[in-house]
């Protein structure tokens, strides 16, 4: 099997993961199982296959910049290194979709920052972050709002 | 124009103490997540916006294909921001690893080996704590 | 009337598969129940099969003429097949025995035999080099020789189950079957350890021939062009498959199986697999002598 081909393989695997946090509301359970650990754990088989095979012989190592940048000029690397990211992406959206729903946080509010997280993963994170700290600091202001209310009443 | 070299040396000693603290979490776990979770990955995610507008510029290379991908790692600056991403994400499922374990009362010894292993080779160490986890629980999912 | 029909034929597609993870549920717990480490660790190499089976279809590396992982995947095979026996043999001991601390600390370690062995293994193959005869470095011939001691640790499961099986009287197995299960586990690991050190000793496990995994039989990959040592540490490790299966194959043919056929049938297969030792050690391939 060529990288080329275990590139086409994976993509649909972490785009299955995606599809299914979108519709999360519609299917809790599964939307997690999914994009927690199915997806993510058969990518990262794949990542471990490709470590096992082409770590030994490569050129490169994490010490330098230039070094990981050498890792990336080998495909079998290369490939590793994007399964990394298409589990770990993944994983982040779970999680965030997880949190959002432990907080009640609208999904609507989610599924514009699910598409951050695919394309530059950390953005995502920070923006959910800040989202919540933002609905959450509002929703204490509004509580103590009421609670004053109520006093005053 | 501030040295990559000298952006990436900074970069991985800022992450380690992050790893420093998960695996001393059981001494002060509340601190250790916040730190592994929240400052450090926060402040990697800065200097990844500060780097990224590299992916906006590209000319050539793209996410469509490996052979992209591999054009696009030809920019040291492309692999820097793709360092932090790995930097960030691997420390914050670290994170993850120790906060699930004291949920699932498993001793803090027994993840080490997993959070050894994610530092290393990310995904490894994730497929790790899954069968850690799935060897105490039985249970597959949550 | 279609669609009810439709509905209905859903219904059962969903209850036959909520069975099936029912079922596989209640397999995995009672496995579990009756040995639990060892089903944690079979479980574990279950999954970490699935890597080495992509590294096998990545990877263009030989070792010996063929894929380099083509050896791993078969230890992974074996193993399996030897943790999931020792699990499905744990029901007939007694459970208090199994509860007790000596013999916890044996099944870890026998547990942690199994993880060197699949570390060493799969780790020599990553590195592109042999595991087994390999002296080249002070280090691989360290690996090797703790290998060896390993090796017979975790075959000393089946001794240890063989005999504890013996010693209990309420099993609920027929006489001649409970007699097979614990003769044959203890014969399992008499026979494993003669043919196996046997192996050891010599430089290689091929006799003659090229040397190489290139002339082999399909699926179990012994040699064809000469002697192989394999065959015999193959039918050793697995008498304490067949020879149950034959008391079972016994009992539809004759009327009554008694202690004395188990015991004939035993001593056949022990003779049997001495004979293929011999055969190797002659430079012989697997059943030329016979067939030839």
């Amino acid at each position: 099997m060529s990288t080329e081909t275990l590139f086409a393989i994976s993509s649909p695997i972490a785009m299955l993961g995606w599809v299914a946090l979108i519709i999360s509301p519609i299917i809790p359970t599964w939307s997690d199982r999914i994009a927690t650990y199915i997806s993510p754990g058969l990518l990262s088989l794949a990542y471990m296959s490709l470590i096992l095979a082409f770590w030994s012989d490569a050129k490169g190592g994490f010490d330098t910049l230039a070094n990981v940048q050498l890792l990336f000029t080998q495909s079998e690397i290369a490939m590793a290194g994007w399964l990394h990211y298409l589990a770990f992406d993944l994983f982040m959206g779970a999680w965030i979709v997880r949190e959002a729903r432990k907080a009640s946080i609208s999904h609507w509010f989610i599924v514009p920052i699910l598409p951050f997280t695919l394309l530059f993963g950390q953005i995502g994170y920070v923006l959910f972050l800040a989202l919540k700290s933002a609905l959450l600091l509002r929703r204490d202001q509004s509580l103590l709002s009421k609670s004053n209310q109520s006093t005053a009443a | 124009m501030i040295d990559m070299e000298t952006v990436f040396t900074f970069a991985n000693a800022f992450v380690l103490a992050g790893w420093l603290a998960l695996l001393l979490a059981p001494r002060a776990p509340k601190l250790a997540d916040r730190i592994a979770s929240v400052v450090i990955p926060l402040l990697l995610a800065i200097a990844y916006l500060v780097l990224a507008p590299v992916f906006f510029t590209f000319t050539e290379g793209g996410f469509d294909s490996l052979a992209n991908v591999m054009i696009l790692f030809d920019n040291p600056r492309a692999v820097m921001a793709g360092w932090l991403h790995y930097l960030a994400f691997d420390l914050f499922i670290g994170a993850w690893q120790v906060r699930q374990a004291r949920a699932h009362n498993i001793r803090h010894l027994v993840i080490i080996p997993s959070l050894i292993l994610t530092l290393l080779l990310g995904p490894v160490g994730l497929l790790a704590f899954f069968i850690t986890r799935f060897a105490y629980t039985k249970r597959l999912f949550n | 009337m279609t669609n009810a029909v439709i509905v209905m034929n859903n219904d059962m597609s969903t209850n036959h598969t909520s069975n099936f993870i029912q079922r596989m549920k209640t397999f995995i717990k009672s496995a579990y129940a009756d040995a639990p480490a060892l089903s944690a660790l079979t479980i574990i190499m279950l999954v970490l099969m699935v890597p080495k089976l992509g590294a096998l279809a990545l990877d263009t590396r030989l070792h010996n003429g063929i894929n380099i992982w083509i050896k791993p995947i078969k230890f992974d095979v074996a193993l399996i097949t030897y943790t999931a026996t020792l699990i499905f043999f744990a029901r007939w001991i007694p459970q208090q025995t199994r509860k007790k601390t000596w013999f916890k600390y044996f099944i870890a370690a026998v547990v942690i035999s199994v993880v060197y062995e699949q570390i060493w293994i799969g780790g020599a193959a990553a590195f592109g080099t042999s595991s087994h005869f390999n002296v080249a470095t002070l280090l691989m011939g360290l690996a090797y020789t703790i290998a060896g001691f390993g090796a017979v640790t975790l075959t000393s499961g089946a001794l240890v189950f063989g005999i504890l099986i013996a010693r209990n009287k309420q099993t609920g197995l027929t006489d001649p079957m409970h007699f097979a299960i614990w003769l044959s586990s203890v014969l399992m690991f008499v026979l494993t350890v003669i043919t196996a050190s046997y192996m050891s000793s010599q430089l290689s496990h091929f006799v003659g021939g090229n040397l190489l995994d290139t002339e082999s039989h399909a699926i179990m990959g012994w040699a064809k062009d000469g002697g192989d040592l394999r065959v015999a540490h193959f039918f050793a490790s697995h008498i304490f498959h067949v020879l149950p299966i034959l008391v079972i194959a016994a009992s539809h043919v004759f009327r009554t199986v008694s202690r004395n056929m188990v015991i004939v049938m035993a001593m056949l297969y022990c003779i049997f697999t001495f004979y293929t030792l011999w055969e190797a050690t002659q430079g012989l391939p697997f059943l030329a002598g016979i067939i030839g």
